[in-house]
């Protein structure tokens, strides 16, 4: 490797500055990731529908959360060929629209206050729509 | 239709369609061309063997289940309610709600190749509606889609039910619920109307209405009855197709052949919603079948091997295998059969 201005730079950006800002975004990112969830649900999306993983007799099922703890939803995208999300907008929560097969998740804090917020699908929530519960 | 023969076949080759370096080509090569004494062959006839290469993900879109599926009876019951309900009412006819949506979705056009479709219910063609004469069909659709759609219905309606006229299209997110009487009995079909028209029919909006004859005027009779639509598709987007078909797969019926019955009645339902190319047709080896024109009478007008359809029209067919074995079927524009409008029939002799 030889030492000159250019390769210098590069040496810096690597060996400083990339592992800098990535012990930045663990410190940022440490709260979320230490702090457990106590709820997690796991839904498959399928047919225009949500269903809990295992119950395929009810769709876009009511989603049952105690007011504060802390919620992680798990979706997987079962539609070949179709694109789903998963938000609750009332709660700012929300994730990139998945394709066919592809899971991610979404952990956000359930209101402290009892209510009732309307869950979806951004692209399909004239279909794909419930109830998230927060008792 | 336009695009030189020279850019389709290097299109098809890079879109993985069956035409060379197959030890079968070879064969046919020998055999049905002997007299060459060893002479190279010009690359046309190479292509004896007509067909795509590989298959479609087996949890997509079945074309062998859409010939014999409408009012989403592939459905399991609680699935089947969600879509699908009928209610008797006191005239004896019956109400059928339909929930229709539109969404947009990749489907599998041939084995590996994809095309942004705009489709009813995630499938192309849309679910089949069936009913008999003077049902009320109520239809809600709503718009999951990116962009307006509407649904026109084929058959007896008033304007407001049109689904075409201005202000008639439903803006994404919105719904409408279409109602009317089932009439005339016959093959009919359904289809976006909103424009730029041609566009949204050929990403994939339409489907197929089969109103049967009310009871007074006779039935048809019993038969294994399959629903055939005739469509293509515009992969690159100029308004010429690339890729053919008979219910979206090409070819789909040459890997899968449909199963029928030496001696007893078949019926098609056959349903032209090809776009671009302003007519398609059907062809059937080694027989004859008679033809009911828009399924709108019971007495056949002709007897037939080859049926003509312009864009939207439709006929019911009905024939008798007479021989066990494979019966090609395909459009007789060639052009459409070698770029996938082509299957069999296999018939099998009936088990006794």
């Amino acid at each position: 490797m030889r030492i000159l201005g250019h390769d210098l730079s590069r040496a810096v950006l690597f060996k400083v500055a990339i592992p800098f800002v990535g012990v930045l975004l663990l410190a940022v990112a440490l709260p979320a990731l230490t702090s457990t969830p106590t709820r997690e649900v796991t839904l498959v999306a399928r047919g225009m529908a949500f269903y809990i993983e295992g119950d395929a007799g009810t769709p876009n099922p009511t989603i049952e959360v105690k007011a504060g703890e802390r919620v992680r939803i798990v979706l997987r995208n079962d539609d070949r060929g179709m694109r789903h999300d998963f938000a609750v907008p009332a709660l700012a929560a929300a994730m990139d629209a998945l394709r066919w097969n592809e899971s991610a998740d979404v952990i956000f804090d359930a209101p402290e206050t009892p209510g009732t917020y309307q869950y979806e699908c951004r692209p399909h929530r004239i279909m794909m729509r419930g109830v998230l519960r927060v008792y | 239709m336009l695009v030189t023969s020279l850019t389709r076949r290097a299109w098809l080759r890079a879109a993985g369609f069956a035409s060379l370096a197959s030890g079968v080509v070879g064969a046919a090569r020998l055999s049905g061309q002997g007299q060459g004494g060893g002479t190279a062959l010009h690359p046309a006839h190479d292509a004896h063997i007509m067909g795509t290469v590989g298959t479609p993900a087996p949890d997509g879109f079945n074309p062998t289940t859409f010939l014999q599926t409408w009012n989403f009876s592939d459905l399991p019951p609680e699935e089947r309610a969600r879509l699908y309900r009928e209610t008797p009412r006191p005239d004896g006819t019956m109400l059928r709600e339909y929930e229709i949506f539109s969404a947009d979705r990749e489907i599998e056009i041939a084995p590996g190749m994809f095309f942004p479709a705009w489709t009813y219910n995630g499938q192309v063609p849309g679910p089949t509606i069936r009913a008999t004469e003077g049902d009320r069909i109520r239809v809600t659709f709503r718009n999951l889609g990116s962009h307006p759609h509407s649904i026109h219905f084929h058959g007896w309606h008033p304007p407001a039910m049109d689904g075409a006229l201005a202000g008639q299209e439903v803006p994404p997110g919105e719904t409408f619920v279409y109602e009317f009487d089932a009439d005339p009995f016959g093959v009919h079909l359904y289809h976006c109307h909103t424009v730029p028209l041609k566009r949204h029919i050929h990403k994939g909006l339409y489907g197929v209405v089969i109103v049967d004859p009310r009871a007074s005027r006779g039935s048809r009779p019993p038969a294994d009855e399959f629903v055939m639509v005739m469509n293509a598709f515009d992969t690159t987007f100029d308004a010429e197709n690339e890729v053919y078909a008979v219910n979206t797969v090409a070819n789909a019926y040459v890997r899968e052949p449909i199963r029928v019955t030496v001696g007893q009645l078949v019926r098609v339902y056959l349903v032209n919603l090809t776009e671009f190319d302003p007519i398609n047709s059907f062809h059937l080896h080694g027989m004859f079948f008679d033809v009911y024109r828009t399924g709108t009478s019971l007495v056949t007008s002709e007897t037939t091997d080859t049926i003509m359809l312009c864009q939207g029209e439709r006929a019911i067919l009905e024939t008798t295998f007479r021989y066990p074995g494979d019966f090609m079927f395909h459009a007789h524009q060639s052009e459409f059969a070698e770029l996938g409008w082509m299957g069999f029939f296999r018939a099998e002799a009936p088990s006794t």
